[in-house]
């Protein structure tokens, strides 16, 4: 299986759209729900993922033989998807009913208890959004890829090019003012 | 008692905070797979390797305008098709779109020289309001009115204009030198007008010419339809500008009805 990877990114390394087509099919679901699960937008998700692997290709030439594709991959979803949100500022827009619905969850019998439900997953959302349009860019940056991609301290500096250090002291800022925002708010 | 409370609640709140954030993101979601339309249209982005390592070299790339590299996936499907319903070979570099929030109604502009290039202008609420028929109408406009700005005896009765700016200019020069301004003048004024109204003339029947060549590619009813909506979106689409019919003229000749001026409103026939 890897050697069969290596072979392909060989390939698209050298122009192959079909052997990109391959790597497209094999992780392209997995870079989606990524993107779906950051900004909560489904038609902004599929920007997203094909942004990154259109990146991708580009940088398939430069790609270090040996090493997997999908963190290589990721590392580069995750950027795009932190430019994309900032350059679309989705902070700024309204939670919608339609994104609360989690893909993954299919609707129940009682479907006034979950709209209920989905109008309380709405409000509160707003609310943390609210907040998180609040911080800076770098704040949100960080918050985005600890909370919305389950990453590491080291992991995010690796994915922003930082120290550890700047992650851990950049998040404990944005945890501070968010929780300052959020207590305004509850008041 | 009270200070234990207190305590509690302090011990809790980062607790609170990280399950809001948890909540906020919700929990990890199982692969979405996208439809093979999502494939076809990353496809055509793609270009070559060698394209990527020029992009990668050159660092004046960062002075290409942002708005060609960020035309809505759907403007580039719909330009997709309709470039290859008219045989056209068609790069995403070819169309660029932005968005003015003072602009009324949605424009477009197809190049005559150079590259061809198709420049789509769209109102900030036309993204959420336009619908596939306009936009298909204004995508095919743009495409066909470069194919139509290119053919031979547009472009030769553009060189003769050209040397008629020309001739206009030598005379100005020439009545200067000579101390005969009041007879240049007139003359290289008359002559600029004409070539004006002469490239107006030119741009009109481009127009013309481009709405009949886009109908064998839409459909003549996707192509009226397109034209309405178009023309109802307008605030005046009886009015002309400098080399651009009125959409009222393009439906007349294209789909052989009229737009009614009713109680204020114009409303369209047909």
């Amino acid at each position: 299986m890897a050697t069969c990877e290596a072979e392909l990114i060989e390939s698209a390394a050298h122009g192959d759209q079909e052997a990109f087509r391959h790597l497209w099919e094999t992780h392209h679901a997995a870079a989606m729900a990524v993107a779906l699960r950051l900004c909560h937008q489904r038609a902004l998700a599929e920007e997203i993922t094909q942004g990154a692997f259109l990146l991708a290709w580009r940088g398939l030439p430069r790609f270090q033989k040996g090493s997997p594709f999908r963190p290589w991959l990721m590392r580069i979803l995750f950027r795009h998807a932190l430019d994309v949100m900032e350059k679309q500022r989705t902070y700024l827009r309204p939670v919608s009913l339609d994104d609360a619905i989690e893909p993954d969850v299919p609707f129940g019998r009682d479907i006034h208890m979950r709209q209920a439900d989905l109008q309380e997953q709405v409000a509160q959302r707003e609310e943390v959004q609210q907040a998180l349009a609040q911080l800076s860019a770098e704040q949100r940056q960080v918050i985005a890829l600890r909370y919305g991609a389950d990453l590491t301290e080291a992991d995010i500096a690796q994915v922003l090019g930082m120290p550890v250090g700047t992650v851990k002291s950049r998040l404990n800022r944005a945890r501070e003012r968010l929780r300052e925002l959020l207590k305004e708010e509850e008041r | 008692m009270k200070e234990q409370n207190f305590d509690k609640s302090k011990q809790q709140e980062p607790l609170d905070l990280e399950k809001r954030l948890t909540a906020y993101y919700g929990p990890q979601l199982r692969e979405q797979p996208l439809s093979q339309a999502s494939w076809q249209n990353l496809r055509l982005r793609l270009g070559s390797q060698e394209d990527a390592e020029r992009r990668h070299h050159f660092s004046w790339r960062f002075l290409r305008k942002r708005s060609q590299a960020h035309v809505p996936t759907s403007i580039q499907d719909a330009f997709a098709r309709i470039a290859s319903e008219a045989h056209v070979s068609s790069m995403p570099s070819m169309l660029s779109c932005s968005l003015k929030p003072q602009l009324q109604e949605p424009a477009v502009h197809g190049s005559w020289f150079g590259r061809r290039k198709i420049r789509l202008i769209l109102p900030l609420n036309a993204v959420a309001t336009m619908g596939q028929t306009e936009l298909d109408v204004l995508l095919a406009t743009g495409l066909a009115r470069s194919i139509c700005g290119r053919k031979l005896t547009y472009t030769l009765g553009r060189l003769l204009l050209a040397s008629v700016v020309l001739i206009a200019s030598l005379v100005l020069i020439l009545s200067w030198m000579y101390h005969v301004p009041l007879v240049g003048f007139p003359i290289a004024i008359a002559l600029c007008i004409s070539v004006l109204w002469l490239i107006h003339t030119q741009a009109r029947s481009i127009a013309f010419h481009a709405d009949m060549l886009m109908v064998p590619w839409l459909g003549r009813g996707h192509v009226c339809s397109g034209l309405h909506a178009l023309a109802d979106r307008s605030r005046s689409p009886r009015r002309r500008r400098w080399g651009e019919p009125s959409l009222a003229e393009r439906i007349e000749r294209v789909c052989g009805t009229r737009v009614e001026v009713k109680d204020n409103e114009l409303t369209l026939v047909g």
